[in-house]
């Protein structure tokens, strides 16, 4: 019976520091309104801007990594509907939204009210926070020879080993030797999440394959030469932080499977 | 009670399973041993039943599935491109296009559901050239066709994307058509990647840059467009050879690739089409690299197709300044293609090409010898194929050269005798002296052919008779019944004994029957003999001795013949002297006659004086007069008159006329008195 309302501002309201710092002042409104009650008491009322690593199969391993607060009202009554004003200056974006499979990086404000003989209001507005990246300097290509002992080898090649969102994908396939049946070939982009397991204190990975592109169909003799051409502009990806991985799969009779693959960065194009 | 027993036939060792099971049944249970038989018969009809399905009702099947699909997503297709929905129009013409999958499909029926989709993209192409007239930029529809996943719809999408943006004239046309034939290489899968580049093929028809058409320059020369031709017709070729697999079910595969055949020829139409490939480009560039790829591999089938279609899509005239090349490179195949066949695709085209354009023929031939060509080449492929190829084939070859060699020289006479003798050599090397039907109606072609144009001249070819030889007694008849046509409808005149003896030797056949043969139709008799009869018509000469000496060779195998032939030749032969006893007539009127010691010529005006110089015998032999004449008349009248009572009369009659005419001194009375009683005789 409680109504709990955060407003942000605007866009253009939002101040923007200078480039090279992420420096960012998040402010906004608090408004409480009152339902069929005519009055609340409470024992203060907060605002918290939180960034927050979920894991999500995992939820002691969750943990909040920022944490800035406002008291909104200390311990009062409210007889009316009322409206604050917040403002977080000096926010530094360190990460950026993430929200994956297995873990889940969030940022959002919270509003409590607290209560002597009830429990606590609360309320979350997620908000996304995203960090462009620069251009990294090395542009190198990718090489690699790989294959099944005497029975399929394979020399692929990326033009770029780093690519942003709206880019191509450009490079090709070559096929040393060929003994098995190959039905077709395709080019994965995997998704990939390593986090740590608190408890055993390792690695875990998560794979999630997020497109498949058909590269050949059909199984090639020896010597051909297969062209690659993916564009990213065509697939719904998430930039940066995560790596994005393209594995090559060669599908060949009967449905085995044969999986290459090789780490690539991907990266969003800065505005 | 009645047991039936289901059982799946996918476990093998069900056949005989439930049968003892239902044998312990009956054991057990007592049950009438009758109804085994019934499990049994299940079993066999089952098997029949699924066996009876076969391979084409299933093909049928699938193939009706995926057109209906194609026939509905187009429908979606069309609606979106109506309301210019272009995002929906690529995604329906993918699912569309995701139907050329299709791996079940025969090649036959794949190209029955190809040309469907084929059709429907020809909407989507025009809806390419509309969002292009709307502003839409060519290059980012170009990319955007291919976000999608799948191979297959995304090239044909590339393809036709890659056409209309050839038409905007805003990239080169060789960069788009570089980059195409680049891309396509994706499909590896022989049946799908030979129709994705006939597709290809097809789309780019107008639009390689070439001799004066509007891509040319910026788009590129005509050299690009044959190399991307060239690339397109490699790269087809390896797949058309994949088709064949492994070494199971080799005929049915041999037959699919056949069936597949137009498409790789695509590439070399399309190359001859273009206008700037020159003679000498032809020669420089185009047929080399031909060549090369032709003998990359030693597939049959490929090389067999491949330079035929050489042979047939190029003009005449380029691959007769190539000859040499080609023969050589024909004779170099792969022994198992039928050479021999190229070679006479090659010759009839080129004796068609001879006898349109003979005044181009002369000239060439004065600058190459074809014949020693096409002769040398011929005789190495019957040295090394002799052995195993059939006499008739090997005889198929030369009929094909002797056509071809009778077109484009016309005169020669001493070719075509070489041509024979090669065929005499041939027919020695056969070891059974009985040839196959084909090859007798071979050598028959070859001893006719050169009536028509060569006529009486092949009495002068000595190979001739040795061939006629090979042939039996009724062909050989088929082949003098053509010499005498030959000679009677060129009307040449019979001038010359020697030539008259050959002539003669000739036609033996139908002078003389053979002990071995049967019956013939009596029309067909008539007609043979009205021929040679017809032949005796044809001697003339200046001189009455030379007429009467080939009269008289004529006379001698008429006279050996039986009656029934005499019935025919008799009577022309009888005019003919008449007409010789006519010439005589005037002969002695102007020419006078130079005695010799003896008989005297009978009436008209001697001249003492010597005739005419050496070049015409002024003399007539001492033989020569008109009782000589007029007995050898009479002597073959009478042979009639026995025979045929009515015909005797008129020829009785025909001479006491003549007789009249030469004879006004009444010399010849008392035999013409004869002549006159033996006619009313028998009247």
């Amino acid at each position: 019976f409680f109504f709990l309302m955060i407003r942000r501002p605007p866009r253009s309201t939002q101040s923007r520091s200078s480039a090279a710092s992420d420096v960012y002042k998040r402010q906004g409104q608090v408004s409480i309104q009152l339902g069929k009650n005519k009055k609340l008491e409470h024992t203060g009322i907060r605002v918290e801007l939180i960034g927050h690593i979920e894991m999500v199969y995992d939820k002691a391993g969750s943990s909040d990594f920022t944490s800035m607060g406002r008291e909104l009202e200390p311990t009062g009554v409210l007889f009316q509907d009322k409206t604050y004003n917040f403002s977080f200056p000096k926010f530094e974006k360190q990460y950026e939204s993430y929200y994956g499979s297995s873990v889940k990086l969030r940022y959002f404000l919270r509003v409590t009210i607290n209560r002597n003989y009830a429990t606590k209001i609360i309320k979350e507005v997620d908000f996304a926070v995203l960090v462009p990246a620069t251009e990294p300097e090395i542009k190198k290509d990718i090489q690699m020879e790989v294959g099944i002992e005497d029975c399929l080898h394979i020399e692929f090649e990326y033009s770029k080993a780093q690519y942003h969102l709206k880019d191509v994908v450009i490079g090709k396939v070559k096929f040393m030797l060929v003994r098995i049946k190959i039905k077709y070939m395709e080019l994965c982009i995997v998704k990939q999440e390593k986090y740590l397991t608190g408890q055993a204190n390792q690695t875990q990975t998560e794979n999630e394959t997020l497109q498949k592109f058909e590269v050949m169909d059909g199984c090639p003799n020896k010597g051909d030469v297969i062209p690659i051409r993916l564009y990213l502009a065509g697939s719904d990806l998430t930039p940066t932080y995560t790596d994005v991985s393209l594995s090559l799969i060669h599908i060949s009779e009967p449905t085995r499977q044969a999986e290459i693959s090789y780490a690539v960065f991907c990266l969003k194009k800065k505005n | 009670v009645h047991i039936v027993f289901f059982f799946s036939s996918r476990r093998r060792h069900t056949r005989f399973l439930p049968v003892s099971w239902a044998r312990r049944c009956v054991q057990e249970t007592g049950i009438n041993a009758e109804y085994m038989g019934i499990v049994h018969q299940i079993k066999q009809s089952q098997k029949v039943f699924l066996e009876g399905q076969t391979m084409d009702d299933d093909q049928e099947i699938k193939l009706e599935e995926r057109r209906k699909t194609v026939r509905e997503q187009a429908y979606y297709m069309k609606k979106a491109i109506d309301t210019a929905n272009l995002r929906d129009a690529l995604r329906y013409s993918t699912y569309m296009l995701n139907e050329l999958k299709a791996p079940e499909l025969s090649p036959k029926n794949y190209y029955i559901l190809y040309m469907q989709v084929f059709d429907e993209l020809r909407v989507l192409e025009s809806a390419f050239r509309e969002e292009y007239r709307r502003g839409r930029r060519m290059a980012d529809l170009y990319e955007s066709v291919q976000y999608a996943q799948n191979i297959i719809p995304r090239l044909y999408l590339l393809v036709t994307a890659g056409a209309v943006y050839i038409e905007t004239n805003e990239v080169a046309a060789k960069d788009i058509l570089n980059d195409l034939l680049e891309m396509i290489k994706g499909v590896q899968h022989p049946l799908r990647g030979l129709f994705l580049r006939y597709y290809f093929l097809k789309m780019c028809k107008d639009k390689l840059p070439d001799e004066g058409n509007e891509y040319e320059g910026e788009g590129g020369t005509f050299k690009d467009a044959v190399s991307i031709i060239l690339g397109n017709l490699e790269e087809m070729n390896k797949l058309w050879i994949r088709m064949q697999g492994s070494s199971s079910n080799r005929v049915k595969r041999e037959k699919e690739r056949i069936d597949l055949k137009v498409l790789v020829g695509e590439n070399i139409v399309r190359l001859s089409g273009l206008q700037g490939v020159t003679l000498e480009i032809y020669t420089q560039e185009v047929l080399p690299k031909l060549l090369e790829i032709i003998s990359s591999t030693k597939d049959v089938i490929s090389q067999q197709y491949l330079m035929e279609c050489i042979v047939t899509a190029f003009p005449d005239e380029y691959n007769l300044k190539n000859l040499n090349t080609l023969l050589e490179r024909t004779g170099s195949l792969n022994p198992n293609c039928d050479i021999k066949a190229i070679y006479i695709s090659l010759m009839d085209r080129l004796a068609d090409f001879s006898e349109e354009n003979k005044s181009e023929i002369e000239n060439i031939t004065q600058d190459m010898d074809i014949f020693q060509m096409f002769k040398t080449n011929i005789d190495n492929i019957i040295e090394e194929q002799g052995q195993t190829m059939e006499l008739r084939k090997l005889l198929d070859l030369q009929v094909a050269f002797l056509n071809f060699t009778l077109k484009t020289y016309e005169k020669r006479t001493d070719y075509v005798n070489q041509i024979l003798k090669s065929c005499v050599v041939l027919c020695e090397k056969q070891s059974s002296t009985s040839f196959d039907e084909d090859s007798l109606k071979n050598i028959v072609k070859l001893l006719t052919y050169p009536l028509e144009s060569l006529s009486i001249t092949i009495l002068s070819m000595d190979e001739y008779p040795n061939l006629m030889n090979y042939l039996p007694f009724t062909k050989r008849k088929e082949v003098a019944v053509k010499i005498c046509q030959a000679v009677i409808s060129t009307r040449h005149p019979l001038n010359n004994l020697t030539t008259v003896n050959q002539l003669l030797s000739f036609i033996q056949p139908l002078l003389k029957e053979e002990q071995s043969f049967g019956n013939q139709e009596p029309y067909e008799f008539e007609g043979e003999q009205q021929l040679v009869a017809r032949l005796v018509h044809l001697v003339e000469n200046n001189h009455p001795d030379k007429v009467f000496e080939i009269l008289n060779a004529f006379r001698q195998p008429f006279e050996a013949a039986d009656e029934k032939r005499q019935f025919y030749t008799y009577p022309s032969l009888i005019f003919a002297y008449i007409r010789l006893a006519r010439q005589l007539k005037i002969y002695n009127e102007t020419q006078g006659t130079y005695k010799k010691a003896g008989n005297a010529e009978e009436g008209g005006e001697e001249n003492e004086e010597e005739s005419e110089p050496q070049e015409t015998q002024a003399y007539l032999k001492p033989e020569l007069n008109f009782k000589v004449v007029f007995e050898i008349i009479r002597k073959l009248a009478d042979s009639i008159a026995s025979g045929n009572a009515e015909l005797g009369i008129k020829l009785y009659l025909d001479i006491l006329q003549i007789i009249s005419e030469c004879d006004p001194q009444r010399e010849h009375d008392e035999f013409s008195y004869e002549i006159a009683e033996a006619a009313l005789t028998l009247y």
